[in-house]
């Protein structure tokens, strides 16, 4: 193990030690909380809508008078939705995500997001990925240092190199932190040289040449990236056939929900995954049940439902979580779009969902119920919903180290999941 | 027009006194502390550690001339890059006609998508240019296409793939049969027949057959046309030519063919400019004054940001280079600065009358001007510090950004009254108190201290000793930023040339592509496939999101994924695939660049490993680890009956993907 990792094995000792306060029998909880997380082998999935996706059009507040006189052109009618329940209805290019919630595995939660102001983009994605809204200065990912937490109440607990996977060409701040996690843009393309002898030859030359290498940091992330490769070599992505007839659409997004799945169903200890879809920041003509937002969402909804029906049984320990980093204006503007907003949408489905429901407090829409008169207020804190997927998820019991200063307790959780 | 430029120079004339402080003489050439300390290196190692540090790896032969002159001497020549010929990369650069342009001049050789979305929509005349307004015919057809197809996206949806239930109750769609896949042959195959039609003409008139061409004929052309073909059809075009053809071939958006141009740019200024220090000085203040060019606007003031605001100052003195960027529309817009009304301001008391949208200060810029460009995070001021210098910052804004208007003051925005900021208070004195302010900001030490570190973990170490960022910051201060003398400071110093600060840092992704050409000299061709080569490898250029730029330290740098890319990297660059004319093994071992020794052609086999301590002296600028070697000689030895060009391939391919390599 390289040394890098080894000082931060030791700093989560310390991190142990300074918690010495707490009561052992509490302790001890989570230590058999963590455990049984893992031998479920239970994955969390985190997809992030890069761009601020409009959330009052996705899941939509039919009964508010003030959606409809703000949104004349692009507020969606009543008879289009497809109706969840006595207040909302979803977006129809959804019509994805309708059995997934008729199922109970899909759930709601509105008029949510994060409590810094921004409207600039940079900065709210990184928050939320950070999960320190308001602080530039965190480096790491909320969703490493849930696997971080996890880490420091089972340190005896069998890890694989896949354990965080993010799909793209970087790794998301999201996924980044002291816990190796591997950025793979396309699994059958993830590898040293070509499948020729010649290649695979060169590929053993250059781990022998890492393997013992003086530098710790490219000795440590050549032995993730050979372990990585190693433990893909089962797969074969060009035979994979989705289950259950699962039609994944041909975008990226649903190019990348494939490949967790199969790395998933592959049973090579993913742990946490990421992926993201861009295209939301619709600010002129995002038009209404049909158009831009509409096309954007269809990849979404479907890629999503190819996803879950592709899991079939194993989508019983699977939690997907959705976000975005703020919502949209109510009303739409000059353009026929809509503009940097605050509250928004988030979507949680699983196999331990409580779903088929819309959770959050809804602040409403009349004028005096907006956010700075202009946006949908956040009645939730995206954090509580993360948090509470860590939590019960990854087993991430020191919800401290998730979102540092929050001072997220279980009792703040809205119970999306069965405990 | 004339009110742009009058606001550009309005706002440069103040800055006069400031550039026109030329710095002169290069006190700390004579330092005797380093002498000492690089004395125990030999003068090859001393060469080879300065040339890791300033430039983008060293080029065959060039330790040894470094070496022989001394490295004093050749750092000395590289702090006055005006004074060194590069006429190489000048007469290569000449293939990028948009390099040149301002802002308004680049608008209107490449049109932003705006600007064809005015064209479309009727509020704009085409050109009166016919290559211009030809290119322009193409870009709305394409903006048109693109509008009908986000329209029709979903009713093609619902007509084709309705969705069905499944008697599990899960909805699928039918198979999305692509007909792209067909329409993409029939399209190619008419390109091929269009591009047969215009070889027939002499190269100077192809240009025109192709604007009398049916301007949908003319997209196919240009879409369906790559690589080796379109280098033959637009053989003997003029570069201006070759840019409105590539322009039509993508689109809508032709001003994206400028960034890449300005990408293609830094790849071949970074692999062959003789300026070398200039270029990684530049390299490091744009990172440190980051913009992202691809938010809005940036798109057409990033060139010039670079150009006329980075390179210019990259050696001269912080102030100045601060200045500069407050004042460039590309800092503006990225930050958000030309946004922001004072809330007491005679427009905020206008747009208050007219019950107008939500209005007032924009905190972006006063936050990070102070957090990332100066004082530090730990610089000591509050939140109400950094409103306030958003006030006093108020009214620095730019002329219509749309149009690639400059930068100007609009007094009019500007929040009145004196205002207490940083324990002191800023009279009112309209566009003055910001330049004053950030003058302040430019000279408080712990400025000199922040610039100071970041230099010293680009160059020294990702942990800069804090003796030598105290030995800088003190120059720093002494002499107002200058950033030559802090560099002789840096090189001067025990710590630049004690042995834990050698071949200690991890090579960027440019810093690797760029030295593996140069350590083989190669010459790149085309350097655009390498843009995209970067941008897998996680630093595309120009285009880090966030106001903090990309990471200085390796850490960052080193993921699985990146790691890999590199190794990747390493064997197809040695199998020649990358780059126009790609690696040539018969040239990697010989000095002025002959072909390889007779003495491989005759089935010695022995040969070419006898030769492996000089490959890796010239791929590495020194030997390479023990381990990395046998691990070459055993592979080596595996393939016995391979031709001498192959195994130095291999030789090459496993050296640059070495963890040798990775560090310079």
């Amino acid at each position: 193990m390289p040394q890098t990792r080894r000082i931060f094995l030791r700093n989560g000792a310390f991190a142990l030690v300074g918690t010495a306060a707490v009561p052992a029998f509490l302790t001890r909880s989570l230590e058999a909380q963590t455990l049984a997380a893992r031998a479920q082998g239970k994955v969390l999935v985190a997809i992030f809508q890069r761009g601020a996706v409009d959330g009052l059009n996705m899941v939509v507040p039919y009964k508010e008078k003030n959606y409809y006189r703000l949104r004349p052109d692009i507020g969606i009618k009543e008879e289009q939705l497809i109706v969840l329940d006595d207040r909302f209805g979803l977006h129809p290019a959804l019509s994805g995500l309708k059995p997934l919630w008729d199922g109970g595995h899909l759930a709601a939660v509105h008029a949510c997001g994060s409590p810094d102001p921004t409207r600039s983009h940079f900065d709210a994605q990184d928050f939320m990925e950070s999960g320190t809204p308001g602080d530039r200065a965190t480096t790491t990912g909320w969703l490493n240092r849930a696997l971080t937490a996890q880490d420091a109440a089972a340190h005896n607990l069998h890890h694989t190199a896949l354990r965080a996977v993010a799909m793209g060409a970087e790794l998301p701040l999201t996924m980044a932190g002291p816990v190796p996690a591997v950025a793979i843009q396309n699994i059958a393309r993830f590898g040293v040289g070509g499948p020729s002898p010649a290649a695979q030859a060169m590929s053993g030359d250059f781990k022998a040449m890492y393997d013992d290498s003086s530098n710790t940091l490219l000795h440590g992330t050549a032995q993730d990236a050979f372990a990585a490769v190693r433990a893909l070599k089962g797969i074969d992505p060009a035979q994979y056939t989705p289950a259950r007839g699962a039609k994944y659409p041909e975008t990226a997004f649903g190019r990348s929900m494939k490949q967790v799945a199969q790395l998933v169903k592959a049973n090579l200890g993913v742990e946490a995954a990421f992926a993201d879809i861009g295209g939301w920041d619709t600010h002129q003509h995002q038009g209404g049940a049909e158009g831009q937002l509409a096309g954007r969402l269809k990849d979404f909804g479907d890629g999503l439902n190819a996803f879950w029906t592709d899991m079939g049984d194993a989508g019983e320990n699977v939690v997907v979580v959705t976000m975005s980093e703020f919502g949209r204006t109510v009303h739409q503007n000059g353009t026929l779009g809509t503009d940097h907003g605050h509250a928004n949408v988030m979507f949680v489905l699983g196999g331990p969902v409580q779903g088929g429901k819309v959770y959050g407090r809804w602040p409403g829409l009349d004028d005096h119920e907006l956010y700075q008169n202009r946006d949908l207020a956040i009645t939730t804190d995206f954090r509580q919903v993360l948090g509470e997927a860590t939590y019960h998820t990854l087993g991430a019991g020191n919800l401290n180290r998730v979102f540092p200063g929050l001072n997220l307790q279980p009792s703040q959780f809205l119970n999306i999941l069965k405990a | 027009m004339k009110k742009r430029t009058a606001g550009v120079a309005a706002l440069l004339a103040a800055c006069t006194m400031w550039c026109g402080a030329a710095v002169t003489g290069a006190a700390g050439q004579s330092g005797t502390d380093a002498v000492t300390h690089a004395a125990t290196l030999t003068q090859r190692q001393q060469a080879e550690h300065i040339l890791d540090r300033f430039t983008f790896g060293p080029t065959p032969g060039e330790v040894d001339a470094v070496a022989q002159m001394g490295w004093r001497k050749w750092f000395a020549e590289q702090m006055h890059p005006d004074a060194i010929a590069d006429t190489q990369l000048d007469e290569r650069l000449m293939q990028y006609p948009s390099l040149g342009l301002t802002p308004p001049e680049l608008l209107a050789a490449l049109p932003s998508n705006l600007i064809i979305r005015q064209i479309a929509l009727g509020r704009a005349p085409y050109s009166q240019n016919w290559m211009v307004g030809g290119m322009e015919q193409v870009l709305v057809m394409k903006f048109q296409h693109k509008q009908l197809n986000e329209k029709g996206a979903k009713k093609k949806d619902d007509a084709q793939d309705a969705p069905r239930m499944l008697p599990d109750g899960v909805v699928t769609a039918e198979n999305v049969t692509d007909t792209d896949t067909n329409s993409k042959t029939a399209r190619r195959a008419e390109a091929q027949k269009l591009a047969e039609q215009v070889l027939a003409a002499p190269a100077n008139e192809r240009m025109a057959d192709i604007m009398r061409l049916p301007v949908e004929q003319r997209a196919v052309l240009a879409e369906a046309v790559w690589g080796r073909e379109r280098n033959e059809l637009l053989q003997g075009s003029t570069p201006r030519e070759r840019e409105i053809f590539i322009a039509m071939g993508r689109g809508p958006d032709a001003t994206l063919v400028a960034d890449n141009e300005l990408q293609q740019d830094a790849i071949l200024r970074a692999v062959l400019s003789q300026r070398q220090l200039q270029e990684v000085m530049t390299e490091f203040w744009y990172n440190h004054f980051n913009v992202y060019m691809m938010k809005g606007a940036d798109q057409w003031y990033t060139p010039s940001y670079v150009r006329d605001v980075i390179r210019p100052y990259a050696l001269g003195k912080f102030p100045n280079l601060l200045i500069a960027t407050a004042q460039s529309p590309a800092m503006l817009f990225y930050l958000d600065n030309w946004l922001s009304i004072g809330p007491n301001s005679i427009a905020a008391k206008r747009m208050d009358a007219r019950n107008h949208q939500p209005h007032g200060i924009n905190e972006n810029y006063g936050r990070e001007v102070m957090e990332l460009h100066t004082v530090g995070v730990q610089g000591g001021y509050t939140q109400a510090d950094v409103i306030a210098l958003a006030n006093i910052m108020t009214g620095w804004t730019i002329d219509r950004p749309i149009l690639g208007g400059g930068a100007t003051f609009m007094a009019a925005r500007h929040e009145p009254g004196s205002i207490h900021w940083y324990g002191h208070t800023v009279r009112d004195n309209g566009y003055e108190e910001g330049r004053e302010a950030l003058l302040w900001l430019a000279a408080q030490p712990s400025t000199a201290h922040h610039i100071s570190f970041e230099l010293a973990q680009r160059f020294v170490s990702d942990t800069p000793p804090p003796a030598l960022v105290n030995a800088m910051a003190a120059t720093y201060m002494r002499t107002g930023g200058d950033i030559r003398q802090i560099l002789w400071t840096m090189v001067n110093s025990p710590e630049f040339w004690q042995a834990k600060n050698i071949d200690n840092k991890v090579k960027t992704p440019l810093e690797f592509v760029a030295s593996a050409f140069r350590a083989t000299g190669t010459d790149p061709g085309n350097p655009e496939p390498l843009v995209y080569v970067l941008r897998q490898m996680g630093e595309p250029l120009f285009m880090c999101l966030t106001p903090n730029g990309y990471p200085l330290t390796g850490d960052a740098w080193m993921n699985t994924g990146a790691l890999m890319a590199r190794m990747n990297f390493a064997m197809r660059f040695a199998q020649g695939n990358v780059g126009d004319g790609g690696f040539d093994p018969r040239r990697v071992l010989a000095d002025d660049g002959q072909v390889m020794p007779a003495a491989y052609s005759d089935g010695d086999d022995d040969g070419v490993l006898k030769d492996l301590p000089s490959l890796e002296m010239t791929l590495l600028g020194r030997r390479a680890s023990a381990k990395t070697e046998g691990v070459i000689e055993r592979q080596v030895e595996q393939m016995p009956h391979a031709a001498p060009e192959q195994k130095l391939r291999v030789m090459t391919a496993l050296l640059l993907g070495s963890p040798d390599f990775q560090m310079r």
